[in-house]
């Protein structure tokens, strides 16, 4: 762990006016800039002098604790919004190439150039994202089709490929690994001796043993790495914050490897750099995060969109213990709602209240179900109509913040004590209905609330999936099924999903499928769209007011922009790999709008907000002429 | 008492209620199956009362007894056929809520099929499932036992039931339900002188399957899934190991389809894995 000073918290606790003007200083920028800010700019290009699209980017100013990236054009140039003065570490990335770094003393209105050559990466695997490695991994031969496909559906559900794979291990090795993971449980304890093994894992195991130690055994060949991250076109015109969160179990401290430089691989501490689970963005633009990790301090956290400043908050339970959260969602007043575990395990999520926070009074209040209704999971949606929908174990629950009643929605299928049923996310529609994916059965629940009547939207199976499993598999599969982090080949997958508030879908991450599908609200047709790259992992989705939807891609560290007018995606990387992003929100009453992503593995929170064509060629102009007028000079 | 529970206990004292119309009643009264259950035990009912209605019903007789494993006394119910004679034995090895009315009821049918059965409490360790004080506790404390104190308990048991002289000490085969499913296969790993393990949903022991000499039968519902799906591997793993294992699945069932007093009793499914059981523990 290292140290680093959260210079604008002691210095606001200070109060002093010097402090006041130290943020303002230091304010950060959007896509517009600072006013009078400096200009920071240059080239990037390979080694043998060709210009280079879509590296990312990034700097940070001393002693502050965000970092603002940018993407280059297809004339490999990148412009910063104007920032404030300061002295800057500034660092180059793309997969493949060694990470280029430089420093550079900024002073406003000044225009700074820093150019970047990038050579050969001395160990690509440890850059890679989840979706490179996905594109990577060998599947010459029908084995090898079958045994990728079990890796990513049990090794990949929970955790990204690039965690697994940025390491080599011999055989022994991968078999230990295996034989860990097919018994702990989510929170990643060891079970007693009698919890049987997760079956897919358990069946593969030799296979998989073989599979790993042939692609990332210690003889293993070199990589023939297929790289699907690096972002062009529109895709390069994002500006994204990204801020850090002190974790909420080491006070003063931040993990030492975050995922900013990618040469150093997707981060692997445990405990220590996680549970920034889901966020929101209030209408002043701050940032909202809730905590799904057992600690001894945070239930949620505020981060100042303009200083970084994050302020913790906690909810205690009957017995002193903090509460976790999982879920949170804004509605249409701007109020913010958010679920509070039972308590006291300090295990993820779980069942309890259902909260209210008034972002500018800071008012939170609680709403507990009563007994003999469902507990308030961890997943939170508002319909059309300013009704809060959150998850419970077997279905969903609606809650009226007008009359203080909770309406219970129970799954049609049975759920057996290993939670097969269990609900996953949920969303709700502008006519006032609720969603709820039953992950592991590939149904959507769906609750008519006029007449209270349950029904059942079913993703189709994977046919091409079908076709490469061996007719034992066909009975293992019979007697296995599916579970949220152990699938069968043709599972789709439903996560967590979005609710479009005032169009007719609601559209759902199809995890396992790689999919974005859409359901019809008044049809309950499912439509499926593929995501733009392939195993990127579309987890969870929020819909803008031009009923555009945002999908946060776990497996490939970005977002996805999807316009079902066009049936058109755009995909933004973001500048941390490794990130393991669970969550995304949106901002929209300025067009474009601004999207926040947690970062869960590594305790940031990005901020994507976006530059049009336009403005970066007319920035670009106004550079150039600039030069050519000091050269002229 | 609670009225509505005083008034099954009569009907059923005077046979105008059979024994699940009981359980569904105290069960209702109770809140859940799991308080029934320590509610008959904690009370005493489960062994005072129901134990000799059912033995008297079933034509078997059946006692408390107590036998020592290590520094522990293992507290178990023990049923058995009337009459003289050696019998083969069966230990019977109860789910995760300890032993209850549910564990008695199926060593009183193997007793009234000819076996001397034994049922021990593998609560005992701390202080017996009657002694717990709620639902949660019996749970809390099967969760907290070590699983190869238990797997102790069940060897002493079985070196109890040979030294009985109504028993056949060549013939002793054990069966478990659920938490008992994986402990019955591991004391087939560990004592090689068990006949036959019977196992109902329950896991694979890890390790040690290549020391097993008894055939093992299991019983898996098809709806179970994490415990069901593991039986192609197990049934690999036998084979190579050149040990018998048959198991069956049993479509549309639950985990715990066998026990007739929960809610997820499948009685076509348990009909049929009794009489597959009967069958194995007498080839």
């Amino acid at each position: 762990m290292k140290l680093r000073a959260t210079i604008y918290v002691l210095l606001l606790a200070a109060g002093s006016l010097l402090a006041v003007r130290e943020v303002s200083a230091q304010a950060i920028p959007g896509p517009a800039g600072i006013p009078g800010g400096a200009i920071l700019t240059g080239t990037i290009r390979t080694a043998t002098g060709q210009p280079m699209e879509g590296v990312t980017v990034s700097v940070r100013a001393e002693g502050t604790s965000y970092t603002t990236s940018v993407f280059t054009d297809e004339e490999g140039v990148y412009v910063f919004p104007p920032l404030s003065s300061g002295t800057y570490r500034a660092w180059a990335q793309a997969v493949g190439f060694a990470t280029s770094r430089a420093q550079a003393a900024l002073a406003g209105p000044a225009v700074s150039r820093q150019d970047f050559t990038l050579g050969p990466a001395k160990d690509i695997a440890r850059q890679m994202t989840g979706a490179d490695w996905f594109a990577s991994l060998p599947e010459a031969t029908l084995q090898d089709r079958r045994i990728k496909h079990v890796f990513k559906t049990s090794c990949t559900g929970c955790h990204q490929p690039s965690y697994v794979l940025q390491n080599r291990f011999d055989r022994t090795g991968w078999v230990a690994i295996l034989d860990f993971m097919k018994v702990i449980n989510l929170a990643g304890a060891l079970p007693g001796a009698d919890r049987a093994p997760l079956p897919i894992i358990e069946y593969h195991r030799e296979n998989l043993a073989d599979y790993l130690t042939k692609v990332r055994g210690p003889n293993a060949g070199a990589l023939k790495p297929v790289i699907v991250s690096r972002p062009k076109g529109e895709a390069t015109l994002a500006v994204i914050t990204e801020y850090d969160i002190e974790p909420a179990s080491t006070p003063g401290e931040f993990p030492a490897q975050d995922g900013s430089d990618w040469s150093e691989g997707t981060p692997t501490s445990l405990a220590f750099t996680r549970g920034t689970h889901d966020v929101e963005i209030d209408h002043s633009g701050n940032i909202w995060v809730v905590d799904s990790f057992g600690n001894p301090r945070r239930t949620y956290a505020k981060i100042d969109a303009k200083t970084g400043e994050v302020t913790t908050y906690k909810s205690v339970d009957a017995r002193g213990n903090v509460r976790n959260s999982h879920g949170i969602r804004r509605d249409q007043k701007g109020n913010l709602w958010f679920n509070l575990s039972a308590g006291g395990d300090g295990a993820e999520g779980g069942q309890g209240s259902l909260a209210r926070l008034d972002p500018a009074t800071e008012k939170l209040e609680v709403y507990t179900p009563p007994a003999g209704v469902s507990g308030v999971g961890g997943a939170i949606d508002v319909d059309g109509k300013g009704k809060i929908w959150a998850s419970t174990r077997m279905g969903a629950i609606q809650f009226d913040p007008d009359t203080g009643k909770f309406t219970d929605f129970k799954s049609l299928v049975f759920t057996n004590a290993d939670g097969v049923g269990t609900t996953y996310g949920v969303a709700a529609d502008s006519q006032g209905n609720g969603y709820w994916a039953e992950m592991s059965l590939d149904i959507v629940g769906r609750a008519d609330f006029a007449s209270g009547k349950v029904s059942e939207i079913k993703m189709p199976p994977r046919k091409e999936r079908m076709e490469i499993v061996t007719e034992e598999e066909r009975r293992l599969y019979s007697m296995t099924g599916s579970e949220w982090n152990s699938a069968m080949p043709w599972a789709q997958g439903p996560r967590r999903m979005g609710g479009d508030r005032t169009g007719n879908a609601v559209w759902v991450g199809n995890w396992w499928g790689e999919n974005l599908a859409k359901i019809d609200t008044r049809t309950s047709k499912v439509t499926m769209y593929p995501v733009p790259s392939k195993d990127s992992g579309p987890y969870a989705a929020v819909v803008d007011k031009n009923h555009v939807v945002w999908v946060n891609m776990m497996n490939n560290d970005s977002v996805g922009r999807f316009d079902p007018a066009t049936e058109k995606w755009t995909e933004y990387m973001l500048p941390t790999h490794g990130a393991e992003t669970r969550h995304i929100a949106v901002l929209d009453r300025s067009y474009p709008p601004t999207v926040v992503v947690p970062y869960w593995r590594s305790s940031k929170v990005a901020r994507l907000q976006f530059r049009t064509k336009q403005e970066l060629q007319e920035l670009k102009n106004q550079l150039r002429s600039q030069r050519l007028q000091a050269q002229a000079r | 008492m609670n009225e509505e529970i005083a008034g099954s206990i009569h009907r059923y004292r005077h046979g105008l209620i059979d024994r699940r119309e009981l359980l569904r009643s105290v069960i209702a009264a109770t809140g859940s199956y799991t308080a029934a259950h320590l509610f008959l035990e904690s009370s005493g009912l489960a062994a005072t009362l129901i134990s000799q209605v059912e033995t008297q019903a079933a034509n078997v007789d059946a006692e408390t007894v107590r036998y020592p494993s290590g520094s522990v006394q293992v507290e178990a119910y023990l049923a058995k056929p009337k009459g003289g004679g050696k019998h083969p034995g069966i230990i019977v090895i109860h789910e995760n809520r300890g032993l209850n009315e549910h564990t008695r009821d199926v060593a009183r049918r193997f007793a009234a099929e000819g076996f001397v059965a034994l049922a021990p409490d593998l609560l005992s360790r701390v202080g017996g499932t009657a002694s717990m004080s709620s639902p949660e506790a019996a749970i809390r404390a099967i969760g907290q036992l070590p699983a190869f104190d238990s797997v102790t308990d069940l060897k002493a048991g079985f070196a109890f039931l040979g030294a009985r002289p109504e028993v056949d000490a060549a013939r002793i085969a054990s069966i478990g339900f659920c938490w008992g499913g994986w402990r019955s296969f591991m004391l087939a790993t560990e004592e090689p002188k068990l006949s036959r393990a019977v196992v109902f949903y329950g896991s694979t022991p890890a390790a040690g399957l290549d020391k097993i000499q008894a055939p093992v039968l299991a019983h898996y519902g098809q709806l179970d899934h994490r415990l069901t799906g593991n039986a192609i591997f197990t049934e690999k793993t036998m084979k190579q190991s050149g040990k018998k294992f048959t198991y069956h699945v049993y479509p549309n069932a639950y985990h715990a389809f066998f026990n007739d007093t929960g809610p997820r009793h499948d009685p076509e499914a348990s009909k049929l894995a009794w009489a597959r059981t009967l069958e194995f523990l007498r080839s």
